[in-house]
């Protein structure tokens, strides 16, 4: 039936006017060029620098695309590199690296509220298909239309056909209960964001869906729940959209997905979720309302391509931008100061520390799960998976798929952690004996050892004559405390725990 | 004298042994080798031998182990640094004088002389400590038994039991192959570098998993070569009880010399455990990477994988369709019965077939999809000549789960025609998927199976023992069931031999008489005869053994036989004709029994009787001592049976009462000792009836 109203010659009138009227009003610019415009008309000129130093830029490209910093060895080939193409060759590599498809699967988790005990209650069988599909799904940049039609149509085991779990991971599964799961993820906004006849309207999409379970312990059957014969059509609409007729025998998720992929919130929520992970922020602004439009109707003709997504937003000006005012944070002509997520300070931590900093297990299988030693926080699958250091970290506990579950934000607990913390220090020793063991050794060799395993940057010149001189004026019998301080310095930099 | 001192305290404990084998490793072995497997079980004292249907796997060496206990510092620390000096050829250090708190155990004691599998379980006992929160008793009970495989053994799979005198225990596969075995390293301490088992193809790679462990091997492959390597996993423990989710859910990784996944593969909707395909990309050296999908892991997850070049052996679908008529599908087609329809459904179709019928006539609409192998969840639906819906079917999940299958996607329906005229019968499937069925219309043809547990019957001679049968009634089928046994020269079916309609679930007595010689198991043969309105049935009934899954349900895992097997007489027995085999008893009323019981001890004291899923109106009272005949050993004694008032008016129920008793002996130095045993009854037919005022 949508099809059929797609094909329709008042949708196709209507289509060519809306079409023409936007190209007439406000031709499509490119990014760069949108994005100049933006700063223009926000009269926002600066002095600064408009781009970031190749270690920096590389280091906020790995903490945003695989949620790792850099090694050290990496660090110093891109400074050696003269290539002028290597910024877009690094972008180009890490966008098709499974280091990006793990973390943003990871992500995607979260939204998707992949989680094996209440409220979701999807199960550890569950958790790892869903898990893996959405990996795979990435990794194979699956274009994202066709991406959300699997979750939105998939039917059969949840165990055995793991888009089918998108609508068993809802903590609520009535009509409404959908409904909400549903705007939140292709629309980036809860159900209560529409009007009371647009929830209304969109509600009876969700009203054929059944559940069945077998004799396996926990697995579900998601599938179309057919009306008797001789019941009512469906009237339902997608927000925004025209109203559909839904034949009884017909299984309304279909049009359903055929509805949302031609909406346009749907482009856009997936713009907007793509400058969430890349800025922290997304550009709902009025002045950014035809950026976004843009950028949407570039994705929505590319086919939907999530990498060329990321990428243009990766090369256009405002990736490489230092960070600013908020004024300049709020359109993007500054790059936003955001604390790393409890699972990035987690492997942060791994890595600096040069072995696991946590150790990761669940008693919710038996005999219980233990996650391979060395095991990436943002690895876990399961949302029911964490420990007192990410959960004081802040974080999502994937109940509602909502992006703010996750709180990136620094607390006094967390700081006490970081300066206090017994486990840390006892650590921190362990990691010292490695970073200082190097033979023909000197303070300088040391410091930039130091400074690109902690910051993945190499250390400047004027830091590097601060210690010199605070080595130097420290007895010879403390200069071992000094480097325990050093560490413990770096690891409650601003630097180490945040994205600039 | 000591001996059997302990074999009669062993046999006065209890009626039934029910020993039980939790897995073997390695799961197989090759023909004309002998391998050295580790078997953990519970309650197998008595088992000396393996049972395993031929001659040609048999134990050449058995060998109980008492596990190592928990060790103190000084002792630990000792043996750790023995067995470190002994593995450089350096002095072994000098035992330290002071051994208050050290502690004895065998394979300490002959610590010089240990078997690889011995010397395994000892370093793992000392250099790790178990999870308390992850020991399970069912496997806790540890075996070595070295099995010699003779060369001419056919290829396959066998079912190996523990078994002793008058004790057997439930089978478990044990694989038999011709390609070299390779078997995971075993426990290796900290100064001794863990080495991955490299092989080349075929092979037959044996390991186990325990807690969060992924085994790894190394595995030399030729570019362009198509191989295979199929798994065996839940193959060999279908359902843990105490485990969520309840079995063994094995992962396949192979991965280039680069660390790059090649293919990976889990079980799908059919098949229980994964078979990994791949055309090799490059030569080189690939990984083969095996682990729990969850990351668990314990002892039982035994696995076993056959790897070979070219296609992967298929394994068969057992599954009979029935003689009928064929006819290919064709979209609408009209059908008359009886008729099996075959074809393949298009995702996203619906089957869609018309006939005609007459007003109460009763119709028979099947489907065999996934039973045959194929994915599909079939829903079927009739429809009325109005257009109206008339029934609907997705699932037959019976009663009693017999076998590996947890999804009983295959659908059933059996309708009484309202009107005459032209009907429609939709089949779709649940997901939209495509696949093969085979969807039979028919009239009904009742009929029946039968599951006979435990698989391995443990009977005390002179006695009978119970084993519970299952019917599971097909299509309207309710007609009484006459039992036989066959295959013994000396056991019998005793008691009540019928099965009465209503029953679906009922206990059996098999009788041994006291004088039989020698202790080799022998295969039973249970068979049950019905009359039908197509004649006589026969059915033979299947054994099965059952098993739990995740806490929640009971599975049966079929045997390939129903094994009897029997020990000496116990204090005091019941000749077969002692009780009836049916009695009415009217709703409110009781009925006193009285039957002699044979070699009771004289202090024996009766309680009350247990009655296995007895229903709540059927009560029993203590049972007590009429007389006794000291001379002659013969007790008399009486039983009164209540039937409740509220009690259904014509309830046909079998049942086998079990009198526990406890007397007292007095040892020669004079020390009294209460001791517990049961008096079986023989399953006994009871009826109800009202009696009208």
């Amino acid at each position: 039936m949508g099809l059929r109203r797609l094909g329709s010659p008042f949708f196709l009138l209507t289509l060519l006017f809306s079409g023409l009227s936007a190209g007439c009003s406000t031709p499509a610019l490119p990014l760069n060029e949108r994005l100049n415009r933006v700063w223009h008309e926000a009269e926002i000129e600066t002095a600064r620098p408009r781009t970031i130093s190749d270690a920096h830029f590389l280091r906020r490209l790995y903490l945003d695309l695989t949620g790792l910093p850099p090694k050290p060895e990496v660090i110093l080939q891109f400074l050696k590199d003269k290539d002028p193409e290597k910024r877009i060759k690094m972008v180009d590599k890490l966008l098709v690296s499974d280091e990006f498809a793990v973390y943003q699967a990871h992500l995607w988790g979260d939204e998707l509220r992949i989680k094996a005990e209440f409220p979701i209650n999807l199960w550890p069988n569950a958790v790892q298909k869903y898990s893996r599909y959405i990996y795979e799904t990435i990794r194979d940049n699956v274009p994202y239309d066709r991406f959300a039609r699997e979750l939105l149509t998939s039917s059969g085991s949840n165990f055995r056909i793991p888009a089918a779990n998108f609508f068993r991971a809802a903590a609520d599964r009535s009509p409404k209960g959908l409904a909400q799961v549903t705007s939140q993820t292709f629309f980036g906004k809860p159900l209560s964001a529409w009007s009371v006849r647009e929830q209304e309207q969109f509600i009876p999409f969700f009203t054929c869906i059944g559940y069945k379970s077998s004799k396996e312990w926990k697995e579900e059957f998601v599938f179309f729940k057919s009306p008797a014969p001789g019941s009512e059509m469906i009237t339902a609409a997608v927000p925004g959209r025209r109203k559909v007729e839904i034949p009884a025998g017909t299984d309304p998720r279909k049009i359903l997905a055929d509805e949302i992929i031609a909406s346009e919130p749907f482009a856009e929520a997936m713009v907007c979720r793509a400058w969430r992970r890349l800025f922290g922020r997304e550009p709902v602004t009025p002045e950014l309302s035809v950026l976004r439009r843009e950028m949407a109707g570039r994705f929505r003709a590319g086919g939907f391509d999530l990498r060329q997504l990321y990428r243009e937003i990766l090369l256009s000006p405002a990736y490489s931008l230092p960070p600013g005012t908020p004024e300049e944070e709020k359109v993007f002509a500054a790059y936003p100061i955001r604390r790393l997520n409890a699972e990035q300070i987690s492997d942060r931590l791994s890595m600096f520390l040069r072995k696991p900093f946590e150790s990761y297990s669940s008693v919710i299988p038996e005999p219980f799960t233990f996650l391979p030693p060395g095991t990436r926080a943002s690895a876990i699958e399961d949302g029911s998976i964490s420990s007192p250091f990410l959960d004081l970290m802040g974080k999502p506990p994937r109940d509602s798929g909502a992006p703010e579950e996750r709180k990136d934000v620094i607390t006094g607990k967390q700081k006490l952690f970081l300066l206090n913390s017994g486990k840390l220090y006892r650590e921190l020793q362990q990691a010292q004996k490695h970073y200082l063991r190097q033979k023909n050794d000197n303070l300088k060799k040391r410091v930039i050892r130091l400074y690109l395993a902690a910051l993945a940057r190499p250390v400047t010149p004027q830091e590097l004559a601060f210690l010199e001189k605070k080595y130097k004026s420290t007895p010879p019998k403390l200069r071992g405390r000094f480097y325990t301080d050093l560490l413990w310095a770096l690891v409650n930099s601003n630097e180490f725990i945040y994205q600039y | 004298m000591k001996i059997t001192a302990i074999l009669f305290l062993l046999v006065s404990g209890c009626v039934s042994f029910a020993g039980h084998l939790g897995y073997i490793f390695p799961a197989g072995g090759r023909a004309g080798e002998t391998v050295e497997v580790l078997i953990g079980g519970q309650g197998n004292w008595g088992c000396n031998d393996i049972y395993t249907g031929t001659d040609k796997i048999r134990s050449v060496h058995y060998d109980r182990i008492v596990n190592v206990p928990f060790l103190y510092t000084s002792q630990r620390e000792y043996y750790r640094k023995y067995l470190r000096e002994k593995h450089f050829n350096r002095p072994i250090p000098p035992k330290p004088e002071k051994q208050d708190d050290w502690r004895k155990n065998k394979m300490l004691d002959e610590i010089d002389n240990l078997s690889p599998v011995q010397m395994n379980l000892l370093l793992r006992a000392l250099y790790t400590r178990p999870n308390p929160l992850q020991i399970s008793p069912s496997i806790g009970q540890k075996t070595i038994i070295k099995i010699a495989i003779a060369p001419d053994t056919k290829p396959g799979v066998y079912y190996l039991r523990l078994m002793g005198r008058g004790v057997i225990t439930n089978p478990v596969p044990f694989m038999v192959g011709t390609a070299p075995e390779i078997q995971e390293q075993g426990y290796r301490p900290p100064y001794i570098k863990k080495e991955i088992p490299e092989f080349t193809l075929p092979a037959s790679v044996n390991g186990q998993i325990r807690p969060g462990e992924t085994d790894e091997y190394k595995v030399r492959l030729k570019a362009g070569t198509r191989c295979y390597f199929k798994l065996y996993g839940r193959f060999f423990k279908p359902y843990v009880g105490d485990g969520v989710p309840g079995f063994f859910q094995p992962i396949l990784e192979l991965r280039d010399e680069k660390g790059k996944q090649v293919a990976i593969a889990e079980r799908t909707g059919v098949e229980i455990d994964p078979l990994l395909t791949c055309t090799a990309p490059a030569d080189g050296v690939y990984t083969l990477l095996v682990r729990d999908s969850l990351y668990r892991g314990r002892e039982d997850f035994v696995y076993r994988i056959d790897c070979g070049t070219g296609t992967a052996p298929q394994d068969t679908v057992a599954c009979a369709l029935p003689e009928l008529p064929r006819k290919v599908y064709l979209p609408g087609m009209s059908v008359t019965e009886p008729v099996l329809i075959t074809g393949v459904l298009a995702s996203g179709q619906k089957v869609d077939i018309r006939f005609s019928g007459k007003k109460g006539e009763v119709k028979v609409f099947e489907t065999f999809a996934r039973r045959i192998g194929s994915t599909l969840d079939t829903v079927l639906r009739l429809y009325a000549p109005d257009g109206k819906l008339l029934a609907e079917n997705d699932d037959t999940t019976p009663e009693v789960l017999a076998g590996n299958a947890m999804h009983f996607a295959d659908s059933h329906l059996m309708v009484t025609l309202p009107v005459e005229g032209d009907y429609r019968l939709e089949m779709a499937d649940r997901a939209d998927e495509a696949g093969k069925f085979f969807l039979r219309i028919d009239r009904p043809r009742p009929d029946f199976q039968l599951l006979v547990t435990p698989s391995g019957l443990e009977s005390i001679r002179g006695n009978s023992v119970s084993a519970t049968l299952f019917i599971i009634k097909k299509e309207g089928f309710n007609a009484p069931i006459q039992l036989a046994l066959s295959g013994s020269k000396l056991a019998k079916l005793t008691g009540n031999t019928l099965v009465p309609p209503g029953v679906t679930q009922m206990p059996l007595s098999i009788y041994e008489p006291g004088n039989r010689k020698g202790f080799a198991p022998e295969i039973l043969r249970l068979s049950g005869t019905a009359k039908t309105s197509d004649g006589n049935l026969v059915r033979y009934a299947t054994a099965a053994d059952p098993a739990m899954q995740a806490f929640a349900y009971t599975h049966y895992i079929t045997a390939p036989e129903f094994l009897h097997t029997s020990l000496w007489r116990v204090p005091g027995s019941v000749y077969p004709g002692a009780l009836p085999k049916e009695v009415k008893i009217p709703c409110g009323k009781t009925k006193v029994l009285t039957f002699r019981a044979y070699s009771l001890p004289a202090n024996a004291e009766f309680s009350a009787p247990k009655m296995p899923d007895a229903p709540a109106w059927l009560k029993a009272d203590t049972p007590e001592i009429v007389s006794k005949d000291t001379k002659k050993r013969i007790t008399t004694l009486k039983i009164t049976i209540h039937i409740a008032a509220d009690a259904p008016a014509d309830a046909d129920i079998v049942q086998a009462l079990q009198l526990p008793f406890q007397y007292v002996t007095v040892s020669k130095d004079k020390q009294s000792r209460t001791r517990k045993s049961a008096l079986p009854l023989p399953a006994m037919r009871i009826k109800t009836e009202r009696i009208n005022k």
